[in-house]
This record gives C-alpha cells, structure tokens and sequence, in this order.
C-alpha cells in the first residue's frame, strides 16, 4: 500500500505542474524551429516500432490524438510530441491549384 | 433716220445700263431683308445656347455636389465596413477547437497455416483488434482496444486488450490508472499487433503459457525524459492485480484480472536508454504473490491451498535504422512456493503450521534474437524494394523441480515479406518447432499471413 501511496503522491505533485507545461506549449507555438525539431523527431522516434506512417495519412485532428496515444506507449516526452505535431500538421496539407 | 438710230444706238447702251443698274438694286434690295432674318434667326440661336449652356452649368453644380456626398458616404461605408472585417477577423481565420477529439485505429489480419505430420492445412480467420482513443484538452486520454476473433469451433470471441485512462500529467509523466498491457519487455507492449510483428507468430514463450505478462490492472507511472541531447531515458513503474496459478502447474495465468484475489500486489515495469540512432537497452522487473486458496474444483478433485513468490526479470535491446530491424529480447521468471499459515482456533490462541501446499518451484526462461533487412536499400526497384527477409531464432524453457517440461521448445523462423504501404504487409514464413523432449514430435509451419494496421 505504501507504493501505491508514494505513486499517488508523485502524480499529484506533478499535476500542479500540469498548468506551466500547457504554457509552455502556448510559447513553443511560437518557436519557429518547432517544425525542424519535429521532423527530427519524427524521423528518430516513430520508426523505432513500426514502419514510419506518412503525414497524409490522417487529419491535423486525428494527429494530435494519435501522437498523443504514441507519448503514452513509447513514453515519448510531452514537448518532442508537441514537436511531432507541429510538423505533421505542417506536412500533411497539399497544395491545390485554384 | 440716220440721226434717229444713231441716237437709237447712242441711248442703247444707257438704257442697258440703268436697266442692269435697276435689276441689281432690286436684287440688294431682296439680300438685305435676308441677312436681316439670318441675324434675328442668329441671334434666337445665340440666345438659346446661352440657356443651354446656364443648365449645363447648373447640372454640373449639381453633379459636383452629388459627387461630393458620394464620396462622403463612401468613406463612412469603408469604415463601417473595415469595423466590421476586425470584429469578424478571429471567427474566420479560427476555428473553434472542440474539448474532445477522437480517433479510431487498430488493426486486422488474416492467413493461411500448414503444419507438417497434420493434414489440417487451414485458412486463418485471424483478428480483428479496433482501438479508440478519445482525449479530453491535453489533460486526459482514454484508450481501449478489443480483440475480436472467430475461435476453431466457429464462435465469437471478444476480449478487452486494455482500457485505460491516462492522465497526462506532465511533459515527462503519465498516469495510467485501469486495464494496461503489462510494460515487461518490448514484444508485447508495442510489437505484438501483426502489423508490426515481423514474423507470423510471437515468439516461443510469449503469448498464452508464456513467460511475458499480457496485461494488469491497476496503476502505472510513465514517461520519457531527455538525459542528454543523444539520449533519452524511460521508465514504466506498474502496481497491479498482478498474475495467478493457472490450470496446469507449469503455466500462469498472466493477464490483468478484474478483482484481485488477495491483497499481494504486483509491482514492476521497464527502465529503458534511447539513443539518437535508435538504439535502444531496457531492462524490465515484475515481483508479485501468487495465491489459491484450493478447494473443490469443477472436475471433482479437491486442490490444496498454495502460494508463491513470483520474480521476473529480463532485458533487450533494439536497433531500427534504415532498411535494419533488429530486436533481441531475455525474460526469466521464478515462481518459488511459499510456506502457508494455518491458523487453527484452539482455545483463542492461534498455531502456526508450515508447509509447502500444492505449489511447486517453476522456472521459465526464453530468449529470441530477430533480423529483419528491408530491400530497398540495395535496390532501385520499387517492388523489389518493398520485399523484406526477416530470420528469427529463440529458446523457451519450463521447468518444474529442475525437470523440463514438454513445452519446451527451441524455434527458428524464416520469413519474407512484401509491404504494399507502410501499414499493410503480406508475410510469408516458415517455423521450425523442436521441442526439448524427444517425447514430442518436432513440427513445421508454412504460413502465410496479410495484416493491415489503420
């Protein structure tokens, strides 16, 4: 039980920290070499199980809970995945010409 | 008569004279009343195009000063409209973004099986395993996968894979709190679905009567921080239900249960280093109490109580670079039997009585080390490109006192594979089954198999 309390306890205290890192990806939007360090990342990291997926196979949407469910099994930290998205937002769009 | 027309012919001339004289004073006379109804006509005409000319200059008053308001209302319209533009201006360029967001993935696959001294060559229903994942903000997800199979009498089964919530805590913490696939090792947490599976079967000692855990229920504290700018460490620290005895006494029931059936909880998980390249070392610990309380069973016999510590360790490691997949993994677990208190009510005062009950010392050990080189490095042909050799070789050992049991068996398997996109494989195979007692017969498997991960 004691385990179970000291794992309670640390998830608590890093819930108060919750609030600072949704800042700190309210600034990181504004970094304009998130998309490069994404695009590393995504090279580095998405391969490392599976065959890497291409931007265009889901939505900016779809993307950002897909890439979430990665940071939770590949234990990917939260600003790498914030990376990830910002570049697969950015290269899942297609030009069309009007 | 001379005189007469001399006179005549002198006065012809004079007479000629006056009379051309008297012709052109008439004709004066008429020219004159002309030019005098040519003026007066002149002159109405001057006097029109002065009052002409008065009303176009008035009209162009009038226009000058219509065209002044206009542009008077021109501008108050530009600036009603550009107020306008800016209040729109955050409704157009943004889009509301709804709290929950959500997304359907999984997998599916389907074969065919041969087995050598068998004639049951048969097609392989396969699975069908949807996933969901429906994230609230950047706070919570929850996650849940189903396995939904046709067994070999033809019936439906569905079983929960795991269902989970995952409070997103931190950049380098996650909260797992539910029905989780156990972290032990790397094969079953994120390799197992066929799509990323690079033979056509697990390896020998995971899956059912395994060494390697499927799933817990309980908590789990996840995440990945980076150490330095080439590596990144990861942990996975689990508490759960834990696992059980199972049927047979060389084999254990490991996947999460609903309700614990003592009050030993399991506790283990996997530490991991991420290098840049893809390299990557994890070691894995999982300790848990083993407990049956015995009694009558379905087929009559009556089970004495038992009890166990479970400890199991193991270690592996992976490369994925490029064309190379390469994965090697070692997990070993020891199930010891634990002496049973029996407190026996005698006069108020408790006695204990030792003794081993039901339970008997098992181990199991199983290694497997896979290559797996994707073509289209060596080669410019798109199709060539796509195909895929992959070897795999692994040992799975149980043994109960010392003894080996029949599932014991080392395993080779061969296999070539065409990807028709990143997500969707045809795998071809062969494995080679050799089983440690001679009491069991040796067999061959050719398969095929086509997965598809969405």
């Amino acid at each position: 039980m004691k385990i179970i309390t000291y794992i309670m306890a640390a998830a608590l205290l890093a819930s108060f920290s919750a609030g600072m890192v949704v800042e700190a990806a309210d600034k990181a939007k504004k970094d304009p070499m998130q998309t490069i360090r994404g695009a590393k990342a995504w090279a580095q990291n998405c391969g490392r199980c599976h065959n890497i997926r291409a931007p265009k196979e889901l939505t900016d949407e779809e993307w950002e809970v897909s890439a979430t469910h990665m940071r939770v099994r590949a234990n990917i930290p939260g600003d790498v995945i914030r990376d990830i998205i910002v570049f697969l937002k950015a290269s899942n769009n297609e030009k069309v010409e009007e | 008569m001379n005189r007469k027309w001399k006179q005549k012919i002198l006065y012809a001339p004079l007479v000629t004279g006056l009379m051309f004289m008297s012709i052109n004073v008439a004709q004066s006379q008429e020219s004159g009343v002309d030019v005098k109804g040519k003026i007066t006509e002149l002159e109405k005409r001057i006097s029109g195009l002065e009052l002409l000319k008065q009303e176009l200059q008035s009209l162009k008053k009038s226009l000058e000063e219509k065209e002044q308001a206009l542009a008077v209302k021109e501008e108050k319209l530009d600036t009603e409209i550009k107020s306008i533009k800016s209040l729109r201006k955050p409704v157009s360029v943004k889009e509301a973004r709804p709290s929950t967001s959500w997304h359907i993935a999984g997998y599916a696959d389907v074969g065919f099986e041969a087995i050598s001294g068998e004639e049951k060559d048969t097609f392989v229903a396969g699975k069908f395993n949807p996933s969901f994942h429906f994230q609230f903000k950047d706070w919570i997800m929850f996650e849940s996968e189903l396995e939904i199979a046709t067994s070999e009498d033809g019936k439906t089964n569905v079983a929960l894979e795991y269902s989970q919530l995952n409070f997103l805590l931190h950049d380098n913490a996650t909260l797992v709190v539910g029905k989780f696939l156990s972290p032990i090792g790397q094969f079953q947490e994120r390799l197992h679905p066929s799509w990323i599976n690079r033979a056509v079967n697990m390896p020998a000692g995971f899956g059912h009567g395994g060494v390697q855990p499927t799933s817990d229920v309980g908590v789990m504290l996840r995440g990945g921080i980076s150490a330095t700018d080439d590596f990144t460490f990861t942990y996975s620290l689990a508490v759960g239900n834990g696992p059980r005895f199972g049927h047979d006494e060389d084999e254990l029931e490991l996947e999460g249960f609903g309700r614990d059936n003592d009050s030993n909880k399991s506790f283990g998980g996997r530490l991991a280093l991420v290098h840049k390249s893809s390299l990557e070392f994890g070691f894995s610990y999982l300790n848990a109490g083993l407990n049956d309380e015995g009694g009558l069973k379905p087929d009559g016999d009556i089970e004495p109580p038992k009890k166990a510590d479970y400890r199991l360790w193991g270690a592996d490691i992976a490369y994925k670079k490029g064309p190379w997949d390469i994965r090697a993994e070692y997990l070993n677990a020891k199930s010891s039997p634990v002496a049973i208190e029996e407190a026996r009510h005698v006069e108020e005062e408790p006695a204990e009585e030792e003794g081993h009950g039901g339970a008997e010392p098992v181990s199991w050990t199983t290694w497997y080390a896979q290559v797996a080189y994707r073509l289209s490095d060596i080669t410019d042909n798109p199709t060539l490109g796509k195909f895929e050799p992959v070897v795999r070789y692994g040992e799975f050992k149980v043994k109960v006192d010392d003894a080996l049991t029949s599932s014991s068996e080392k395993r080779w398997n061969v296999g070539l594979n065409y990807w028709a996109a990143p997500t969707i494989v045809i795998k071809t195979g062969i494995e080679r089954r050799n089983y440690f007692l001679v009491s069991r017969a040796d067999e061959t498997r050719f398969q095929l198999q086509m997965a598809y991960g969405f």
